[in-house]
């Protein structure tokens, strides 16, 4: 009898001890490694992310607002004066050429997904950024087929913009940027679309390895302007005397 | 006898007391999340806060702007004016539509020579668009501000392409050598290139030449032709 006691109680408190490793592993582990999260956890990512879009949301409306204004005194002088009107033509057409304005027009929208995840087979790095020299390509093909103002996940590409892996994810302007990939080019939309999805084109070779890629063609779509102060510091403009 | 249910009564309380400590954990539903969704989502949020940043700076400098102008509104007008011009200066110089010098590198790069080995692809001893496409990139990452390549500007919406025998850029037509001029950082753009894992080194390694030079001076054209938005248009607020 007391020897089937002892033994009870040492299953007992291996039970114990087991349960409460369990319990440190779950609540541990389980907030970032990935696998089954519970449910809140996740949207509370979701939720952050909005939080901060509509942050930026702000920021950008408010920027425009002042931008408005600057516009507003611009054009009350060039009303008054031919000569201005003349410089401040040329101030928007510049403005617009360095991508410092956000515009819209007609265009498409790619958005490019990392092949499908499933639970029995996980990768833990992304398709789209290892192999980011797609995207690089994909921007020159639009470029290639007249688009005029390009963006990455809101990033406007300009001519010094670079794509680059760096660590564990993707810099764009130095933005780190992270997968769905939505790029918006504005330009003519039929042959931005033909120009990509042409046989053994950009797409197709997206395709092969094994990405979801998505063309839509709007009537109208939204660039956002690049949000850095482009400053040079090696480069002096050279002026030509007329 | 006792004993027996005393040990079982324990047994069912441990257990009992487990399956509530587990569905508190786990808090009810689960969702089957990948490690890399969970790193997307918080580089995109990282990404968003970094832009909204670059954002809040912009609004800094324009209302500093705006704050100028307004004075210089109540001053006289050959202020204002003044001041228009030289921000006609600023914006034509970041469009690409003024020359510039300043220090930076000479990339070329010419088809290798070399002899093929049996059965090679002979393309793997040729410059390609993704080639140039690629050097620019990995100029641009190294801090270049203005770029060229045979001459011509690169702006916001240049695109180099391979068309046959030859690359097409700002709609004219190069053969090779392709020569890359860069203003920048000429120490920095020349580390990220000839560096042990730089794109030049791996260039070198396939055959194709690959010569970087230092310039003190370099002289890069402007844009060579009109920038005209055809679909574009400003973005203004609705009032």
């Amino acid at each position: 009898m007391k020897k089937i006691s002892g033994m009870v109680v040492i299953g007992l408190l291996a039970m114990f001890i087991g349960l409460v490793i369990s319990i440190q592993i779950t609540t541990t582990q389980g907030s970032d490694q990935g696998g089954l999260v519970p449910l809140a956890k996740a949207q509370a990512y979701e939720t952050e992310l909005k939080k901060v879009r509509a942050e930026k949301e702000v920021a950008t409306q408010e920027l425009q607002k002042l931008e408005d204004r600057m516009d507003k005194i611009e054009q009350e002088k060039a009303d008054e004066d031919f000569f201005l009107k003349g410089v401040v033509t040329d101030l928007e057409k510049y403005k617009m050429a360095a991508g410092v304005i956000d515009v819209k027009g007609p265009g498409v929208i790619v958005t490019v997904e990392d092949p499908v995840q499933t639970e029995e087979f996980v990768d833990d790095y992304s398709v789209i950024m290892l192999r980011y020299e797609l995207l690089l390509s994909l921007v020159n093909k639009m470029k290639d087929a007249g688009a005029e103002a390009i963006s990455i996940n809101g990033q406007r590409i300009i001519a010094t913009t670079e794509i680059s892996l760096a660590g564990e994810n993707v810099n764009i302007n130095t933005v780190p940027t992270a997968p769905p990939y939505s790029i918006k080019a504005i330009g003519n939309p039929e042959t931005i679309e033909s120009t990509l999805t042409i046989r053994f084109g950009i797409i197709e070779q997206m395709e092969s390895y094994g990405l979801q890629i998505n063309i839509k063609q709007k009537d109208e779509i939204e660039v956002p302007r690049y949000s850095g102060i482009i400053k040079y510091r090696y480069a002096e403009p050279i002026t030509e005397e007329e | 006898m006792k004993l027996r249910v005393v040990v079982f009564f324990a047994l069912c309380v441990v257990i009992g007391l487990s399956i509530v400590v587990q569905s508190k954990v786990t808090n009810g539903q689960q969702l089957f999340v990948s490690a890399k969704a969970i790193t997307d989502y918080k580089i995109s949020i990282e990404s968003e806060e970094k832009d909204k940043e670059r954002i809040d700076q912009l609004i800094v400098e324009a209302d500093k702007k705006l704050k100028e102008y307004q004075q210089l509104l109540n001053a006289e007008d050959s202020d204002l004016q003044e001041k228009l011009l030289e921000e006609l200066e600023y914006y034509k110089l970041i469009s690409g539509e003024t020359a510039v010098q300043g220090e930076g590198v000479i990339v070329l790069v010419d088809d290798g020579t070399r002899d093929l080995f049996e059965g090679e692809d002979p393309n793997s001893v040729l410059v390609h668009d993704m080639d140039i496409l690629t050097i620019i990139n990995e100029l641009n990452r190294s801090g270049a501000e203005v770029l060229s390549v045979n001459g011509q500007r690169i702006a916001n919406n240049t695109s180099i392409s391979c068309s046959g025998y030859t690359i097409r850029i700002n709609d004219q037509f190069f053969a090779r050598p392709f020569e890359i001029c860069a203003i920048g950082d000429s120490k920095r753009m020349v580390a990220a290139l000839i560096g042990p894992e730089g794109y030049g080194t791996l260039l070198e390694d396939y055959g194709v030449l690959f010569k970087v030079t230092i310039e003190d001076e370099l002289v890069i054209p402007k844009y060579s032709e009109n920038q005209e938005f055809e679909y574009t248009t400003k973005v203004k607020e609705e009032e």
